[in-house]
């Protein structure tokens, strides 16, 4: 390090140790005890600190300044800083006062091993504090490590709470954890929320990363010193991320002492690829992540499958900083076969408030005490969010016990009697093999070939054929699995000209001009945001996703193959009021009767039952015109209403439901039934009025959970075809074609019928839909009229006026 | 405390002690109150009051009130912030005010909201943002007084959602993400409501375009867009009298042609994801 191109005094080029520098008084000296501890961690992982990272890249002395006067909120929630230079040419940690002397120790350690990186700062936190967080995860654990006086349990503690997910990095690897830095620069030194949130996705980013590196430590301890080595010799390589792959082979081969070896079956760059927390793109958009965290103890009664299942959505901007958003959410659970379970009115929904919103539920016993595959959507805007949790696999009320490998398969198909197994081995010891159920699978391992720094091999076996083997790094304890059968990469045609396109997978690579393999200022893409009523053009939107329908302008026509996440099971989009853009996320046709759509809390309709009252029947396809006559490629198209999706192709869809929608499509090997009724709460009734030629409907009814206002339950009206005959019911001034009012209001409903033909006789029909017979008493206040009805029963009227006006009242029994 | 799980609880008070009186029960408001500096709940605890009834906020900020029915404001004493009032519909049953976010300052926020197929302002919406209400003037304007704000911790006042409601019209979410106060006001983009009645598909996206003029004289124009002299698109005029082009950064000529008129104009891109207007005059 140099200061006005001189070197600092006491400070060396090459490696060496580090000495610590404390200030002795004012505000930045820590108390003496402090000062002591932070001293003696040092002292006591220092050793194990430079076997496994190598020794300091810069040797000499770093200030270690008290800054918990000032230190960002989320900095010290990740556990200290550290600056190369400090303004005046001095290396600096910057650490605050944490209560738990664990806490302090497991902390310094990190800011230690920054120091130890010192000048050659990565560009990117991915490696920058992956590799740190990984290689402080291993020495802590190293015995011997820490001083004597602190206690084994609490530092655990602090690494499950911090540092390790590795646990569960299966469920949390996902798209919206990828940034170039993990705390953007907004959010630097903004104050953290009460309550919950942890105010962004930072945290667990650091997590992942370190997580994912802990990956490379289960493979090979020697592979950061390896790695941080060669770099060191060249830190010039800092920001390029080819150049940084290309080390990780290198030192995955020196540590391994041969060439070509593997982390988790593949090669280094494969690896990498996968691990979306490596993926250093800046994707422009909102983004929605979905943690879901088992819980384990103080189960009783009929807890079956308990999770905390939070959200944290967000908007990264081009500029880098994030958004953290508020927002509804209506989470879904699915079973096995995509049946809707519903957990409890609590579950329903999700209020998202700094860019956190949690649900527990207890996702119930449906198959009489067997496990199963629960998936579960988070659907908010246009955005939706996925996790795959074993229900009845961890621990339940029946089986306290808890298991510490379990997890989901998908994308398997089995007949009736086929045996589906789980297989966990280590070198040629099978420490474990459950009998997977539904889907979901789980058990105990002791072995400690399992229980500490692991190499696994995971087979999925179906009548004892192996079906998919997985090769997976861990760390000590637990591990969640996402077993996915049959994912590969898919090939998408891409046009000269312009064309409709959609991803039948999840790429793995969040920015489009990855995707595409272009230069950024030669993607033309654009997708359509209802909420602005025009398109997206890149990099207004960069992220792209199974689903989502992206207009493409290509120079040339090539084969686009796009590695990603595609097994073959039933995909949900996220729709919001207006025009969607969507595309078939599946790699076959779909036609609409392989469609459900899913509103807020209801049970799922097939796409004909929702047609015209939440989604418009009529689906969009672009159809390319003719050649442009200078580019020889078409320019421009037209739209035709298609009754299936083709997959890689693009759609314009029409949601008509204000609160938006959930729409899932099923592949031909899903078994496509009408999804399960929700357990009965509160009834409905059918209202319908007829003159035999038109007909029109809208629904009451009384639930627990309506309020007084438009509520999530209630249905705004479709806009109505000039001089058709509508039926709606009146609230708060609005027309309202799903009205549900509380159960216990006592409340009557007013059904509005307006495109009456003056002398006409009407039949108006009231039908059970939901909660049994009723009785109602029908009247109409102008015509002085009343009738007493009993579902199913009808009443004829004959119109005196365009408009008419009745009031319905339930008759108590 | 889940704001349904609430919900629940008060229905089932109300459910217990309602019995068959013929009085008018008493309404019932629950929300939450949010802190825009932090995007999290209130603390210190608020206090929400109406009238001489009071409750503080709890943990997660939500909170239950019994009001008179027809209650159409509340406070909030929100400690250091000072008192926030907040109005709405008619409360009646349990009325869902939603989430009320209070902050260090207040400022004005305000902008146009139109219709997304014509560009006429949309009269009479309501636009909804951090608990504020207003209603759309006749040129589409709206204006939302005493928004909480922090002008030093932006990212939570970024992330709240608003909504413009509109008969006809589907209603619109947005945000106020990147925007910030000068002179107490907050300026935000036109809002586009899509009519419920269009049940046309959006037009395709295009980064260049133009209106040819005369009017008269537009449709059957032949455009033709050139880059270094070469052509690289052309395109026939429409009855709606434009061009469209979707092309890469550049920098282009723009040729029109309809019979013995021409007209020409000249054009650069420098984003791919920047709209550019060229009108071309023919003569």
């Amino acid at each position: 390090m140099t200061k006005s191109g001189a070197p600092l005094k006491g400070r060396s080029y090459g490696p060496g140790d580090l000495t610590l520098v404390f200030d002795s008084s004012g505000s930045r000296a820590f108390p003496a005890a402090y000062q002591a501890l932070l001293q003696d961690v040092f002292t006591a992982a220092k050793p194990t600190m430079d076997i496994i990272f190598g020794q300091a890249a810069s040797a000499g002395p770093v200030l270690v300044k008290n800054y918990d006067a000032d230190i960002g909120d989320r900095d010290a929630v990740a556990g200290g800083a550290f600056l190369p230079n400090n303004g005046s040419g001095q290396p600096e940690i910057r650490f605050p006062v944490y209560v738990s002397p664990e806490a302090t120790a497991v902390n310094f350690i990190h800011t230690l091993l920054l120091a130890y990186i010192g000048p050659n700062n990565f560009t990117y936190d991915a490696f920058q504090e992956g590799i740190v967080r990984a290689t402080l995860m291993k020495v802590v654990r190293t015995p011997g490590s820490l001083p004597a006086a602190l206690d084994a349990g609490l530092v655990d503690s602090v690494l499950q709470n911090t540092y390790d997910v590795g646990n569960f990095y299966d469920w949390y690897n996902q798209s919206a954890l990828a940034n170039p830095a993990f705390i953007a620069p907004n959010l630097k030194n903004e104050p953290l929320p009460a309550g919950g949130s942890l105010g962004g996705i930072y945290l667990l980013r650091y997590q992942m990363a370190g997580s994912a590196w802990q990956k490379l430590i289960a493979q090979n301890s020697g592979f950061v010193k390896e790695f941080l080595t060669r770099y060191y010799a060249n830190p010039t390589i800092r920001g390029d991320i080819p150049a940084l792959i290309a080390l990780g082979q290198t030192a995955l081969d020196a540590a391994a002492g041969t060439t070509g070896a593997t982390v988790e079956g593949t090669g280094f760059a494969g690896w990498a690829a996968r691990q979306f927390i490596l993926d250093t793109n800046l994707s422009v958009g909102p983004k929605l992540l979905v943690q879901p965290i088992p819980i384990t103890s103080g189960l009783a009664g009929t807890d079956y499958g308990v999770f905390d299942v939070s959200a944290t959505y967000f908007t990264t901007l081009l500029n880098g900083n994030e958004t953290l958003l508020s927002g509804t959410a209506y989470p879904i659970f699915w079973d096995q076969t995509y049946n809707r379970v519903f957990p409890g009115s609590q579950d329903d929904r999700m209020d998202i408030a700094g860019a956190y919103g949690s649900v527990t539920p207890n996702i119930p016993d449906i198959n009489g005490g067997q496990q199963y595959r629960c998936t579960i959507d988070i659907p908010v805007g246009d955005r939706i969010a996925r996790a795959y949790v074993p229900v009845g696999s961890i621990a339940t009320t029946a089986n306290p016990t808890e298991n510490n490998c379990y997890g989901t398969i998908t994308g398997l198909t089995i007949t009736t009697g086929q045996v589906v197994q789980v297989r966990v081995s280590s070198g040629t010891a099978v420490l474990g093999t459950f009998t997977a159920r539904n889907g979901a699978f789980g058990g105990l391992i002791s072995s400690t070939l399992y229980t500490g720094y692991s190499r696994l091999k995971v087979e999925v076996l179906k009548a004892s054929v192996v079906q998919m083997t997985r090769f997976v790094n861990k760390g000590p304890g637990a591990l969640a699995l996402d077993l996915r059968i049959g994912e590969a990469p898919v090939s998408i045609p891409l046009l000269k000209g312009i064309q409709l396109a959609s991803f039948p997978t999840a790429p793995n690579a969040t920015n489009l001009s990855a995707v595409l393999g272009r230069n950024p200022n030669q993607v033309l893409a654009a997708t359509y945001d209802a909420a602005i009523a025009d398109y997206l053009r890149y990099p207004d939107f960069s992220a792209v996703s199974r689903g989502q329908g992206v207009f493409l302008r290509n120079e040339a026509a090539s084969s686009l193959a796009v590695d990603g996440q595609n097994v073959s099971v039933p995909v949900a989009i996220s729709l919001k009021p207006g025009w969607n853009l969507i595309g078939n996320p599946l790699n076959e046709t779909v036609p609409t009767t392989k469609v459900q759509i899913v509103r807020t809390t209801e049970s799922p309709k097939t796409f004909a039952e929702a047609s015209s009252i939440d989604i418009d029947p009529s689906i969009f396809s672009f159809v390319r015109g003719a050649n442009d006559a200078a580019s020889g490629a078409p320019e421009s198209g037209s739209y035709a209403i298609v009754t299936s999706l083709e997959p890689g192709k693009g759609y314009f869809v029409r949601c008509l439901a204000p609160e938006g929608l959930t729409l899932i499509m099923f592949p031909s090997t899903s078994i496509f039934k009408p999804g399960t009724p929700r357990p009965a709460t509160g009834w409905r009734i059918g209202a319908s009025v007829t003159d035999g030629r038109e007909t029109t409907q809208a629904m009451l009814g009384k639930t627990p959970t309506a309020t007084g206002n438009f509520g999530h339950e209630d249905s705004l009206m479709p806009p109505r075809f000039v001089g058709g005959l509508s039926a709606s019911f009146e609230a708060n001034n609005q027309d309202l074609a799903v009205d549900l009012k509380h159960q216990g209001s006592g409340e009557s409903f007013t059904l509005k019928v307006v495109g009456l033909k003056v002398g006409t006789w009407y039949s108006l029909k009231l039908n059970a839909i939901r909660g049994g017979e009723r009785t109602f008493q029908v009247r109409n206040a102008l015509e002085f009229f009343s009738k007493v009805l009993r579902t199913p029963g009808v009443f004829r009227f004959k119109a005196d006026a365009e408009h008419m006006k009745f009031a319905i009242s339930e008759v108590r029994p | 405390m889940k704001r349904i799980a609430l919900l629940l609880l008060i229905l089932l008070i109300v459910a217990c002690g309602g019995g068959g009186g013929g009085g008018s029960a008493p309404a019932t408001l629950v929300g939450r109150i949010l802190d825009v500096k932090t995007g999290g709940p209130i603390s210190p605890k608020a206090t929400v009051q109406v009238g001489s009834q009071s409750v503080q906020t709890a943990d997660d900020g939500s909170f239950q009130l019994a009001v008179t029915t027809g209650t159409t404001s509340l406070t909030v004493d929100a400690n250091t912030y000072g008192a926030f009032q907040f109005t709405f519909p008619a409360a009646a049953d349990v009325t869902d005010v939603g989430d009320l976010w209070v902050g260090p300052q207040k400022v004005r926020v305000t902008g146009r909201v139109l219709n997304s197929s014509d560009n006429q302002a949309v009269v009479g919406g309501t636009v909804s943002f951090a608990g504020r209400r207003a209603v759309t003037n006749s040129v589409g304007t709206y204006v939302l007084n005493d928004v909480a704000y922090s002008s030093t911790n932006l990212a939570a006042f970024w992330g709240i959602v608003g909504n413009s409601k509109a008969t006809g019209f589907f209603k619109v979410d947005f945000t106020a993400a990147g925007k910030t106060a000068s002179a107490g006001t907050v300026t935000l983009d036109d809002l586009r409501m899509t009519p419920q009645g269009d049940s046309n598909p959006p037009p395709f996206p295009f980064t260049l375009w133009g209106r040819i003029s005369p009017s008269i004289n537009a449709p059957g124009t032949i455009v033709t867009l050139k880059l270094s002299g070469t052509p690289v698109r052309i395109f026939n005029v429409g009855a709606d009298g434009a061009y469209y082009f979707w092309v890469l950064p550049g920098s282009y000529t723009i040729e029109a042609v309809k019979g013995t008129l021409t007209g020409n104009s000249s054009a650069t891109i420098t984003q791919t994801n920047q709209v550019v207007q060229k009108d071309v005059s023919l003569n």
